[in-house]
Order: C-alpha cells, then structure tokens, then sequence
C-alpha cells in the first residue's frame, strides 16, 4: 500500500478541496432549519423516499466495505457478495412492509424505545446500552480505517489523519442534524458511485473483461472454481459456507441488521409518509444491488492483475495507485472519504439519539420531574455529537492490532442481532409476550452470543463463527422469551394497543406517527 | 476468534480456556451431525433455497392490501405500487444467484 501520495497531482488536490468544501457547505446550509430535536434527529419527518433509499445505501456501505470488504473479495472470491445480495433484499422487503410501520405508528425515535414500550423499561435499557458499545466502537473501527487510507494517500500520520476526518464531520453532523446527514450523504453517494464506477471500469479493462479475470484468477494454484460460485459447500475450511449464508445471513442476521440499526430505522422514520419510509427502504434495496459489483469485483479484478498481494487489504489502494491517472485518483479519494464520512455521521447522529432518548431523557424526567424541553434536547444532542466523536476519536488507534476490521465488525454485530430479532418478532407477532420474557430472552441470548464467540472453530465449521451466533442465538432467545413469557402476567391488550400484529396494519384510521 | 485475542489481561485467556475446555466438546458432539447432513446435500438445494427466499418474499409482498401499500402515498398512480416496486428489486437478484449461484 505505499506510494500513492508520491502520485498525487494538483488537479487531485483540487477535487479533494472542492468535495470537502461542497460537503461542509451543505452540513452549514441545513443548519439554518434545525429548530428542535425532532428537527435534529428526525429531519423534521419530511424527507422524500429517494433521499432516505440513497442515504442508507451510502450510510450502509462504508469506508470499511471499501478496504476490507474488497480485501475480502480479494481472497475469498464472489461469495463476498452475499452480504449485499441475499444479506439485503429479503430483509429490506421484511423491514418495510412488517417493521417500519409499526415503528412509524408508534411514533418512535429508536428500537430500544419501541422495545421499552412493548416489554419493559429494563429491555430497553440494555438493548439501548448494547447498541450504544456498538456504535461507538463502530465509529471508532471507521476513523481508524480512515487513518489507515490517509496515511497511504497522503502520507499523513495516523493521529493526524484521526483528527481532522474527526473535525471535518464533526462541523456538519453537530451543525446540521440527521437533514445535513441525509443531503450530504445523496451528494455522496453519486461521488462514491462515479469513483468506484471509474476503477471498476479500468481494472476491468486491464484485466482483460470477465473472461479475462476468471482465465487469470484461475491459473493461479491456490484457486478453485468455487472464487466465482456465490454459494459455496458446506465443507471444512470454507469461509462462507452456503448455509451460514442463506439461513443466518439471509433470514435472521440481514433482518436484525435492517430492523434494529438505528442508523438504517433512524432514516425511514424521517420520512414524510409512511408510503416515503417504505419506498426509501426499496429504494435502497436497488440500490444494493451496484455495490458489490463497485466494490467487490475491482478487488477480484485486483486478484487477476496482482496475485501477490499481502494483505489483501490493499487491493483497492494499490488499484488506485497503479491505475488511475491524475484527477481521477482525486475522485477515488473523494468517493473513499464521502463512504467513510457518510457512514460516520451516520452512526455518529444514531448513537446520540439513542443515548438521549433511551438513557438520558427517562433520568431526566425522574429527576426533575418534567420532560426534556426541545431546545435543551437540541443542545444537548449537539454536545453530545461531539463527546462521542472526540471518544470515538481517541479510542480508534485500538483497532490497529485487528488483522481484519471486517470480521470484526461482524462479530460485534453478531452480539446482538440474534437476540434483538427473537424479541421483536414475539413482541410483535405474540401477544402473550411479556416484560420478563423480553428481559430474559435479551440478556441470556447476549450472554449465549459472547460464549459461543469465544469457543468460535472449537464448535463450528467456518472462520466465520458469527454466522453461526447470529442463528443459534437467535433460536435460544426465542425459545428463552416463550418459556418465561409463559409462566409470568402478560400485558392487558390496552396496553397492548398499536404495539402488536392486528393493532397496527388493521388501522387504516391511523395516518401518522405520534410526535 | 476475535474474543480470545482480546488483550485484556490473563483473566480473559483463562476464562476462554475454560469456556472451550467445558462445553467446546458436548456442543461440538452437538454441531457435528448437523454439519455432516448439511455438508451432503447436493449445491441445487443451496440454489433453490437462496432462489426460494427472494421468490417467498415477493409472493408474500402481493398478499399485503392494496391499502397498506399505498398508505401515506399522495395518489393511487400504478407507480407508486410498493408490490410493483419489490418486483423490480427482486428479480436482478433471482437472476445473479441463477447464473453465479451454481
């Protein structure tokens, strides 16, 4: 991964300058609208479906999947798809169409405060602080990365390259709220998508098409037809074996993910409609679709030109360093920077609407007596943006010992979406839930994630033991939150009213969200 | 292995030793069949389940009412039919794991 700022021309300076400048603009622009936290948080609930489609797309696909997911593809071949393909679109469907309302009717800013209505204050709690150690170590893992890119394109130190991504989306995230989030992010998104379309091309080109990659991928010892199958054997050794991809990635992990992250939900409850929130979340799903063939494939076509590389990792760096002439390399840093901050400010904005609304407001109001006033909140989101930030900040230099922030990514997701995903469904779909057995499925399955974690290639076939988590946690907090919702008092159906199945896609009286 | 390459102190390490020491063996004895049986099932069988998911979802999708799908839109236009709109997301994907699948 070395010299590419040796190759840097003024003209890719330039476009660098220009994007940075446009970015912070339209973060300052949109500043001017923010008068309160639903504002801030929920960009005032007027955003339209192709900005809320594009906004998760860009927000989803991160500086990270840039790096290592292409490094992945790099070594594992096409199956790295899978988590764009079929880790996508049947989630998107069951989000939109099960999920998004009840969350929309329910009037709700984040899931731990839906689970908190539907279960109990305890539920939503430590769902809430779950999520908030997620986040943040998310945040983190992305200004690392970003440290990483920068070093090698402009040779600047890790720290340095730590702070200023840190100032940069810290000006429009704290100015500008979840509207300056989304606007930046479609602006964003078309960088990333004209980018990553410019490498596509020309390391297709060089490797001579697709006929041209798989005659020299495969003339290489150490690769089997399996680099170019989407669903590989269930076998040991393999990485993506076919199950973990349809059963685990395809039905609970890619559900949990689009239902229960915040910075996906956060999107579509911003939306002006209910109609908006669900066609933003197909939107998105078409969308989908370009990313593994922007991202994944250049770093295939990086496996047919330079086989060696080590670590894989560098694949795309080194296909921008190789290929790319002047101006364009401007661009590619551009698209690099738009993923990363897009995916930053995203969570970055998730991560505080969850602390002040699940953690802070319930303490405030038991402590004054009354609830958090919207300019107070509005401050306080603003500040707290900031805390986060600098935290995340100082953390990120950890994660330079992780051989591959992928994988580590997906084993702190794997935390707790088994879990999260049994609880909503039951909360949703059964009315005999109850408080207790929310709390017992949610903690127990937490507990159960972290050990079969730790036992990992002991107990299961694939390196990828987060697969295996995702799936059987989710079973035994399913089977957990039945056994106790069994044997304690269940909610009366007033309680229940507009929290489950029946109660919410039966009313068509009910044209918008509470707030 | 992410967990037991935690550099938290010796605490950690020993307590991951224990946790594989103890029920590594019975949940292997417990996995072992399943990966077995799923290991000797023909590939058609991981095509027609990945297939199967999108085409369940859009079967599915067209047994919601009409009036939920346009809930919230500003008119009923054929356009703005979400049934239609998943339609269109999910057939390029029937068609890539058709043709990258096997």
């Amino acid at each position: 991964m070395d010299g590419i700022s040796s190759n840097l021309a003024s003209i890719d300076y330039i476009i660098i300058g220009v994007y940075m400048i446009g970015v912070l603009y339209i973060g300052s622009y949109f500043a001017k609208y923010i008068h309160s936290t639903s504002d801030f948080f929920l960009a005032g609930r007027a955003l339209p479906f192709w900005a809320i489609g594009m906004s998760i797309v860009v927000s989803d696909i991160g500086a990270i999947d840039l790096i290592t997911g292409a490094g992945a593809a790099y070594d594992r071949g096409i199956a790295q798809a899978n988590f764009d393909w079929i880790g996508s679109v049947p989630a998107i469907l069951i989000a939109a169409f099960i999920f998004l309302p009840y969350y929309w009717r329910a009037g709700v800013y984040t899931l731990p405060e839906f689970l908190g209505r539907r279960y109990n204050a305890a539920t939503r709690w430590i769902h809430a602080l779950v999520l908030l150690a997620f986040m943040l170590a998310t945040v983190s893992i992305m200004l690392w990365t970003s440290a990483v890119f920068l070093n090698k394109v402009l040779g600047w130190d890790h720290l340095t390259a730590i702070w200023v991504t840190t100032a940069i989306v810290g000006c429009y995230a704290i100015s500008g709220g979840l509207a300056a989030v989304v606007m930046t992010d479609v602006m964003q998104l078309v960088v990333m998508f004209v980018g990553t379309g410019a490498l596509l091309a020309l390391a297709m080109w060089e490797v001579g098409g697709w006929s041209g990659l798989t005659e020299k991928v495969l003339a290489q010892p150490e690769v089997t037809q399996e680099y170019f199958r989407l669903l590989v054997e269930h076998k040991p050794g393999t990485e993506y074996p076919w199950p973990g991809m349809v059963f685990s990635l395809g039905l609970i992990m890619s559900t949990a993910y689009f239902v229960g992250n915040q910075a996906v939900m956060q999107r579509a409850l911003g939306a002006r409609s209910e109609w908006d929130a669900k066609a933003g979340m197909l939107t998105a799903g078409l969308f989908k679709m370009m990313i593994p063939i922007l991202v994944f494939l250049p770093g295939m076509a990086a496996r047919g030109l330079f086989p060696d590389l080590s670590p894989a990792d560098a694949a795309i760096p080194t296909l921008i360093d190789r290929l790319m002439p002047a101006g364009l390399k401007g661009l590619m840093f551009a698209a690099f920077f738009a993923a990363l901050m897009s995916s930053v400010d995203s969570y970055l904005n998730s991560c505080v609407t969850i602390f002040l609304g699940d953690i802070y407001r319930p303490i405030h109001k038991k402590i004054t007596g009354h609830a958090l006033s919207g300019k107070l909140g509005l401050t306080l989101g603003r500040l707290l943006t900031a805390g986060v930030l600098v935290v995340a900040a100082f953390y990120a230099p950890q994660f330079a010992k992780s051989e591959t922030l992928y994988d580590v990514i997906q084993t702190l997701l794997s935390l707790f979406q088994g879990p999260t995903l049994a609880i909503l469904l039951l909360g949703i779909f059964w009315h005999r839930a109850t408080g207790w057995g929310g709390l017992a499925g949610l903690v127990i399955g937490v507990c159960l994630t972290m050990v079969l974690n730790i036992l990992g290639e002991a107990v299961f076939l694939s390196e990828a033991a987060y697969l295996y988590v995702s799936f059987w946690s989710f079973w035994v907090s399913l089977a957990v939150t039945i056994a106790v919702s069994l044997v304690t008092t269940p909610k009366t159906p007033e309680e229940l009213q507009g929290l489950v199945y029946g109660s919410v896609l039966n009313e068509s009286t009910v044209e918008g969200p509470a707030h | 292995m992410l967990f037991t390459r935690m550099a938290v102190g010796g605490w950690w390490e020993n307590f991951c030793e224990f946790i594989c020491s103890v029920l590594g063996p019975p949940l292997k004895s417990f996995h072992e069949p399943i990966d077995q049986w799923l290991g000797s099932l023909p590939m058609s069988v991981a095509i027609a389940c990945a297939i199967g998911l999108f085409v369940v979802a859009g079967i599915w999708v067209w047994t919601l009412r009409r009036e939920f799908i346009f809930r919230g839109a500003p008119d009923h236009q054929w356009w703005r039919d979400l049934r239609i709109w998943s339609m269109v997301v999910l057939l390029p994907y029937i068609a890539v794991y058709l043709l990258l699948g096997r």
